[in-house]
């Protein structure tokens, strides 16, 4: 009879796991009426508290330490959240100051968060970047405490952290919390990088001078990240990527980075680099002339034209692709590519008629 | 043989079947169980804001293999053209259907033929034709190729896409407005993603407009809706605990997504197997482990692509066979997996649990039935017995196949009605002890006349969704 014993345990365990599911049901739905009881009932202290900033008084203490204890359990911020969500959409500037009054609330409650589960420590830092809590106070501790998150093992708990500390707007600060990510184990997307430097607003120039002065404390896929920054940030930066391209001991990805960017900030001091290595006089590899062809198209001239319908008959798919794609973005006719169509190179003709009967049809659709 | 002889044989059978019973109870329980606590979690995650806020798009290209679906094709499409993200492309191939597949997509979305080259990195049968769109938000291309097989459909597709990942979806599936959004979600958070499955929920009897849940309920046919409760069991269970130890070996055909480099290097889509979708995961864990590459392979519980199952039993039967050819074709081809070390967890667990509880359960299901007649013919069966342990058999395994169902409807935020509740309930025995029995015996005649079959579609009929 061991066999039903077993098999009576795991129904009981299985009825467990029902009763479980039908007391969450409850439990969310309880904790959705809770939260919006607590919402509306510290809405309601917040407004109290933004017309006493109103008449010029402080905020009490009383409300402090109110804020204090109970912001520091989940279930209190983010009520607060949403309390203060509906206020900074009626009030923001009222919001703001409300904010920059309470800010001991958040120094206390930064080292109150650290210590707890990730996934609670991640809320934490998404509070002080979504109200820009930063922005306004600079706060040695919790800078140090935020920097220190950015070695979590959770990469949400990292990415919303790295969101607070780009609020704070403070280049130094940016290169150090990269520093700090790029020394990290943690694997952190590329594009979680690139993608979130474009959210800081503070003064970009300063920021470029201080990431190129610490470019080479970075690894190669960190500096990567930085370059790309630039060009999708439309940062100019047009010296040090010229270094780059010409320094044929840089790493290959960032040497591509460096013909992207130039792709998308033509000057004529690129051009000469640019069709040596879309002619592949430097003897690399394919993806140097299929990147270079592409940048091609932001040249317009007779090298670049017989470099382009050169590489159109070359044996890379990639390098014929993009340099036909070029051509066509220059706005070569089938009359300047006759050579090419009445040549004996079936594959040119094929991906050049492609592109042009595209670039028609577009033209017709629009 | 004497009596004493033959009541030995059958000591053994019994103590054989206990064990593989107990296994895979055991299994059953550790996979709900981590499946449920996962989705908990996740939507725990989910209101502390551990998301991803922004929206970070990575270049995904859909292909949509289709044969004679001139019903289901335009609808898909359009369906698709309404996902919540940018930067994507869509292709249909077309692999030689004898209905007008091609003429109602190229006169739906106003379609212009194009002489483009394609980069053959993979083989595949030739196309007859392209048409592309320029009026859509998205790039749209049709390719109509010689048949060839679905597998040879999506190996067209993985040389045309011009994106580094693509997501292979049936002609008769519709993503979820925020599936892309979601799907992309675990190569964000982890390095040397190969490749990301979907959650595949049936929708027949559920409205859906431009991707979105408008009504839910549970499917009105008793048949369709069994396989609901199998789909949510099979998807928390297995599919999650595999996950934990980057043991996937099934992307289901109707939504993954997958890194084409890797997927090329690795040889694409097999011609010859029906199942693909289970082949192309198999070999990608069996090249990145030869190779020494470093990869992982993880499920996104909450992209979500709605599918029709079969009404008609004879449909399922088509579609069940089909897939337990597939999945004999896989084992098979990749037998060196079975128990050997050098494939770590996915060749002790992954591959013996495909190998025992899902390739040879057929068999030893009917064995045990028919083991049992014997038994009792000769009076070695202590009846009462076997009925209290079946009974409390099928009880545990519906039990479990509930907390799946449930646990899957509180997490996804779906609401269903009380009377689908108990809907849900009843059926939940009825699958157990009679639907998986019906299947465990169709199984088992999958290999009749299989060669037949090698590039067959596997036809089931089509209707048109409340999209």
């Amino acid at each position: 009879m061991k066999i039903e014993i077993m098999i009576y345990v795991y129904i009981a365990i299985c009825i467990s796991m029902i009763a479980f599911n039908i007391v969450y049901v409850f439990v969310l739905r309880h904790r959705e009426k809770a939260l919006s009881n607590n919402s509306q009932k510290l809405n309601k202290i917040i407004c109290e508290q933004i017309e006493v900033i109103k008449t010029g008084k402080e905020i009490s203490e009383k409300h402090i330490k109110y804020l204090c204890k109970k912001l520091d359990r989940t279930a209190g911020i983010t009520a607060f959240d949403r309390a203060l969500e509906s206020v900074s959409r009626k009030e923001p500037d009222m919001a703001q100051k409300y904010l920059i009054e309470t800010f001991y609330v958040f120094e206390y409650l930064t080292h109150r968060y650290i210590s707890k589960d990730t996934i609670k420590i991640a809320y934490f830092p998404y509070i002080l970047h979504k109200y820009n809590i930063l922005k306004h106070y600079d706060s040695g501790k919790v800078l140090d405490a935020l920097l220190d998150l950015l070695r979590s093992v959770n990469v949400y708990c990292r990415e919303n952290t790295l969101k607070a500390l780009y609020s704070m707007q403070r280049p130094d600060v940016v290169v150090a919390s990269l520093k700090i990510i790029d020394k990290n184990l943690s694997f952190h997307h590329a594009k979680l990088i690139c993608d979130g430097l474009l959210n800081y607003n503070g003064d970009k120039e300063r920021l470029k001078d201080m990431l190129f002065e610490s470019f080479n404390a970075y690894s190669t896929g960190m500096q990567l990240n930085i370059l790309n920054y630039f060009r999708f940030g439309n940062i100019r930066c047009d010296k040090e990527m010229l270094e780059i391209l010409s320094n044929e001991k840089a790493d290959n990805e960032l040497r591509f980075a460096a013909i992207r960017y130039f792709e998308k900030f033509p000057i004529k001091e690129a051009e000469s680099s640019i069709w040596a290595i879309a002619e592949n006089l430097e003897g690399r590899t394919w993806e140097y002339q299929a990147i270079a062809s592409s940048a091609l198209k932001s040249y317009p001239g007779d090298v670049t034209f017989r470099i382009l319908v050169e590489n159109l008959s070359n044996s890379n798919w990639h390098i014929r692709q993009n340099s036909a794609i070029s051509l066509e973005k220059l706005g070569y006719t089938y009359h300047d590519l006759i050579n090419v169509f009445d040549g004996n190179d079936r594959y040119a003709r094929e991906i050049m008629r492609y592109r042009l009967d595209k670039r028609n049809a577009e033209a017709v659709k629009a | 043989m004497e009596m004493e002889t033959i009541k030995n044989i059958f000591d053994i059978i019994s103590v054989c079947f206990v064990v593989y019973l107990i296994g895979y109870s055991t299994f059953l329980f550790l996979s709900v169980a981590i499946g449920a606590s996962t989705l908990y979690r996740k939507k725990m995650q989910d209101r502390l804001m551990n998301k991803f806020t922004d929206n970070y798009f990575v270049p995904i290209t859909i292909v949509v293999p289709a044969y004679n679906e001139e019903v289901t094709v335009v609808q898909t499409v359009k369906s698709l053209l309404s996902l919540d993200y940018k930067l994507y492309e869509i292709i249909v191939v077309d692999d030689g259907s004898k209905d007008e597949t091609s003429r109602v997509l190229i006169d739906a979305y106003n379609m212009h033929p194009v002489r483009r080259p394609l980069h053959r990195s993979i083989a595949c049968q030739p196309e007859e034709f392209i048409y592309e769109s320029y009026e859509q938000k998205v790039p749209l291309t049709l390719i109509r190729k010689k048949n060839g097989g679905k597998a040879d459909a999506l190996n067209m597709g993985i040389n045309a896409a011009q994106y580094p990942y693509f997501i292979c979806m049936d002609a008769d599936s519709v993503l979820q407005y925020d599936s892309l959004k979601k799907i992309v979600i675990p190569v964000l958070e982890e390095e040397n993603v190969v490749a990301v499955g979907g959650t595949v929920r049936p929708c027949n009897d559920v409205t859906l407009k431009s991707g979105r849940v408008i009504k839910y309920r549970l499917p009105k046919n008793i048949l369709a809706c069994m396989q609901l409760l199998e789909y949510d069991r099979s998807f928390l269970a297995s599919r999650i605990l595999f996950d934990h130890f980057n043991g996937s070996l099934i992307i289901s055909g109707a939504f993954g997504m997958f890194k084409k480099e890797t997927v090329i290097a690795a040889g694409g889509y097999d011609h010859g197997t029906m199942g693909e979708d289970m082949e192309l995961v198999v070999k990608l864990h069996s090249y990145c482990l030869t190779n020494q590459i470093p990869y992982s392979i993880k499920y996104a519980t909450d992209a979500v692509c709605w599918t029709q199952v079969p009404e008609k039993l004879g449909d399922l039967k088509k579609q069940r066979k089909r897939w337990h050819l597939g999945l004999f074709q896989t084992m098979w081809k990749h037998k060196k997996m079975m128990g050997n070390p050098k494939f770590g967890a996915v060749g002790f667990i992954s591959y013996m649990y495909f190998l025992l509880y899902e390739l040879l359960s057929p068999f030893i299901e009917v064995f045990g039935v028919f083991t049992m007649i014997v038994a009792y013919c000769i009076d070695l069966l202590n009846l009462p017995f076997m009925l209290l342990f079946m009974l409390i058999y099928a009880a545990y395994n519906s039990i479990l196949t509930l907390t799946a169902f449930f646990s899957r409807i509180q997490t996804i935020d779906l609401t269903v009605t009380f009377k689908d509740c108990m809907k849900a309930i009843m059926l939940c025995f009825f699958e157990v002890t009679t639907l998986r029995f019906i299947m465990a015996f169709v199984r088992l005649t999958a290999f009749r006349g299989y060669k037949k079959k090698k590039l067959d579609w596997g036809r089931i009929e089509r209707m048109k969704m409340n999209i």
